[in-house]
């Protein structure tokens, strides 16, 4: 008499969970597409032609560097060729192993410089800096391993503007990316951070350091990853912006108030998931002072970035994301229904915390119940179809939505073959694929639970990139 | 039941991505077939606009109905490129073609982007019939729409224009400063930077502050007896002190110079790093002494900028800086200056390091 009560309240929390996660993403797709028109509603003015005004605040650019020898002195090149008044290049190189900091010296001709700096942070000993004549607004720091947190950190102490932006030693900027990124600090006094999209790159075609045309990659495993950057960026991101509830901004291209990052500590060394970490401790930090701040995003600076080709880097990558993810809300619990917390408290922090922290646990609970009752009979056949479809068709909706919104945005993606191959992907990627990262993203959790040791990672670079 | 509910529940959400799917595809028809039409229109259009830059055509092609937002930006786009003659030029083909009445009937917020461009249009038109709408558009939430009014109102009519943006460049926090410094240049400074001196002198000191900010955009030279006097009232006010200084170091009147001094010497250290910064600016060779002196400053950020601002002195020379570097006691505090000596060899003083603004 029991077991049936027992099984149907199972199959209802179930249900009830899938349901109520999808109507939040679904809540704040809505946000999302409102504040994704509101931002385009004067791109016409955006795109009139512009001179620089001299105000814009300088801005150093932080990029570490481990073992980047194939992409590391294209990747400068294209950072030293910005739209920007002001801005200084900082490659923090954090002991490779490689030929990184060759490479960097026999392209940028670098000598070693005499450099002073505060040490605001503490990071693993500097070993030199070096300049190079014909790039003055380029520095390249030499120092011993300590993560990538600590290289950043390093970076924070040697960067001599107001503003810092951190940037993936692999990642391509768009032209006027910093113009468009400072744009919140410009308009909003109390913004202390910005984050802005990141696409891949795979597939598509690059001159002089820059995106020469917008393709699809030919990997079925990057075409995949085109889809899910669109859903996390065009829904994840802008959907929680406008309330001031944005819980990471990617380590791959963000904009910060250095004063402030330094009162909040800086990066945390000890996790690997170190940019959102950032973000969520810095809404704590901010929140518990009562000091007004806005932490945004804004969507046309787009960062390209290389996907993993390969299933063993795609794993390596997610099991890291979700280990960054649990290490971010972990240690920052406090900040879960704090007082005055507004959305980022009350909203955000919980939503991530039952559907992206505790997500793969559920999802791997439901999914192994639902198999076994209907292996023991327990549930029929019909029922565990209807539940699978049910989800599938969610999946399929959600992606659905971030293409919509793409297409009345940014349409980046230019042939009438792109939007139908994106569609296939939202459909098949439910097949396995997602599945598959619902895997890594639960090895991700225990890892984290049971405090395995992480460090930076490493993959092989695509042939393209080497060739630029 | 509940297995009947999750079957209509997902084939809803399918038949919905379907209808999705068809309307990107619509979306996409739709917009490729516009880029096409877009391409015509530029083709035919641009060689007349180009040619309003040299002499005014001899004969218009016929502007459609659908062809007017296009032509809109377009017109909008040559005019914020061109300077000079072909402005008129400019204007006079878009009132032979009634972009003015045109531009009118766009002005209505809920048109977004069109109306941010018909409101630039106005403006470039000097259009005195839009006087009223666009006044109205001032206080609209919205403030790139309200900005852009602005900026049109004073085109229109710099005194009256300026009479009515004045309150709100005190009052709207949302107007950034550098959009707002566009504005006020279109009404130049000898006009705009006394008023905005004389209002900070009534505002609060984060108003204050914004307001010398904004003069400081426009290096609003007119504004200095104000602002002096400004500083005079409240000469502890960190937030009113610091933006007074960096405006000082951006006029270069040297009769500021013994207010920066005074400042090296001020209680509050962010206070004393805008002052070294200014004094790195316009200080002369007798400051060498005062700023050797902030070498010695508790805080790291004023002696570095302390050394930084010694290295820019006027007649400063590698040979001195090294032998400053040699007298300075503290190891720390030589490399500094070292760091320095070496910058400017290094660079050959062609560039230095964006400073702490």
């Amino acid at each position: 008499m029991i077991g049936p009560i027992v099984l149907s309240a199972f199959e209802y929390l179930f249900l009830l969970y899938v349901v109520a996660g999808n109507l939040v993403y679904l809540a704040i797709n809505l946000v999302a597409y409102l504040a994704l028109v509101r931002s385009r509603s004067h791109r016409s003015i955006d795109a009139l032609p512009k001179r620089l005004s001299g105000l814009e605040p300088p801005i150093s650019i932080l990029a570490p560097a481990y073992n980047e020898e194939a992409t590391i002195a294209t990747a400068v090149r294209s950072l030293l060729q910005l739209s920007y008044t002001g801005y200084e290049v900082i490659v923090v190189n954090d002991g490779s192993s490689d030929r990184t900091l060759n490479v960097l010296i026999e392209e940028f001709e670098l000598t070693p410089i005499p450099d002073v700096y505060h040490p605001s942070l503490p990071t693993k000993p500097i070993k030199a800096v070096y300049g190079s004549p014909r790039y003055p607004a380029l520095r390249i720091v030499d120092k011993e391993n300590g993560g990538k947190a600590d290289a950043l950190n390093a970076g924070i102490n040697l960067s001599r503007c107001p503003l810092f932006c951190c940037v993936d030693a692999d990642s391509i900027l768009d032209r006027d990316g910093l113009l468009r990124i400072v744009q919140p600090f410009l308009d909003d006094p109390r913004t202390v951070a910005c984050g802005g999209t990141i696409r891949i790159a795979n597939g598509c075609d690059f001159r002089g350091g820059f995106v020469a045309t917008i393709g699809l990659p030919k990997n079925w495993l990057a075409l995949i990853q085109t889809v899910e950057y669109l859903r996390a960026f065009l829904f994840g991101r802008m959907g929680w912006s406008p309330l001031n509830a944005m819980l990471i901004i990617s380590g791959a291209f963000g904009l910060f108030h250095r004063e402030t990052v330094i009162q909040a500590g800086g990066y945390r060394v000890q996790t690997i998931g170190e940019d959102m970490e950032l973000v969520v401790r810095l809404h704590r930090h901010l929140l518990s002072k009562r000091l007004p701040y806005r932490i945004a995003y804004v969507p046309d600076p787009i960062c390209w970035t290389e996907a993993p080709e390969n299933l063993d880097a795609l794993r390596l990558q997610r099991i890291r994301w979700q280990r960054g993810l649990c290490e971010s809300l972990a240690g920052n619990r406090q900040l879960l229904f704090q007082h005055h917390g507004g959305a980022v408290a009350w909203l955000a922090f919980p939503f991530m915390a039952i559907w992206e922290w505790l997500g793969p646990l559920f999802d791997f609970a439901g999914y192994t119940f639902i198999f076994i009752c209907a292996l023991f009979g327990f549930v029929s056949f019909h029922v565990a179809v209807a539940f699978a479809a049910l989800g599938l068709a969610l999946g399929v909706f959600l992606s659905v939505s971030a293409l919509l919104l793409e297409e009345l945005t940014f349409h980046a993606y230019p042939k009438m073959r792109h939007v139908t191959l994106q569609f296939a992907i939202a459909i098949a990627e439910n097949f396995g694929y997602r599945q598959l990262t619902n895997w890594w993203r639960l090895v991700g959790f225990v890892q984290w639970f049971r405090g395995t040791q992480a460090s930076w990672g490493s993959r092989a670079r695509l042939e393209a990139w080497k060739a630029q | 039941m509940s297995l009947y509910v999750v079957w209509i529940a997902t084939y809803s959400i399918s038949c919905f991505c379907i209808i999705t799917f068809s309307f990107i595809l619509t979306l996409r028809t739709a917009r490729t077939v516009g880029a096409a039409k877009k391409r015509a229109f530029i083709s035919q259009w641009r060689p007349v606009l180009t040619q309003c830059l040299t002499t005014y055509p001899e004969a218009l092609p016929l502007l459609k109905r659908h062809e007017r937002r296009l032509f809109l930006h377009l017109w909008v786009t040559f005019q914020e490129s061109v300077t000079g003659e072909a402005h008129a030029r400019l204007k006079r083909l878009a009132r032979e073609l009634d972009l003015h009445k045109i531009a009118l009937t766009y002005t209505r917020p809920h048109r977004g982007d069109l109306a941010l461009l018909a409101v630039t249009a106005l403006g470039h038109l000097q259009e005195s019939h839009a006087w009223e709408t666009l006044a109205q558009l001032l206080s609209h939430s919205n403030r790139t729409l309200s900005l852009a009014a602005a900026r049109a109102l004073v085109r229109i009519d710099t005194v009256r224009g300026l009479s009515l943006v004045l309150p709100f460049l005190a009052t709207r926090q949302d107007w950034s400063v550098l959009n707002t410094s566009l504005v006020l240049k279109e009404i130049g400074q000898s006009i705009s930077a006394p008023l905005l001196a004389q209002q900070a002198l009534s505002r609060s000191s984060d108003v204050a502050a914004r307001l010398i900010t904004l003069i400081k955009a426009i290096r609003g030279l007119s504004a200095l007896p104000l602002v002096r006097k400004l500083i005079e009232r409240h000469p502890n006010d960190v937030t009113i002190v610091c933006a007074a200084l960096d405006l000082f170091s951006e006029c270069h009147d040297p009769r500021d110079l013994p207010q920066i001094r005074h400042y090296t010497l001020h209680s509050n250290w962010i206070i004393r790093l805008h002052a070294a910064m200014a004094l790195g600016k316009m200080g002369t060779l007798d400051d060498e002494i005062r700023l050797m002196a902030l070498l010695s400053d508790s805080e790291w950020w004023v002696r570095y900028r302390a050394a930084e601002s010694l290295s820019g002195l006027p007649v400063m020379t590698r040979r001195r800086l090294a032998e400053l570097a040699e007298a300075v006691p503290d190891k720390s505090n030589a490399d500094l200056i070292a760091h320095f000596v070496h910058h400017a060899d290094f660079y050959h003083r062609n560039a230095r390091c964006p400073s702490l603004a």
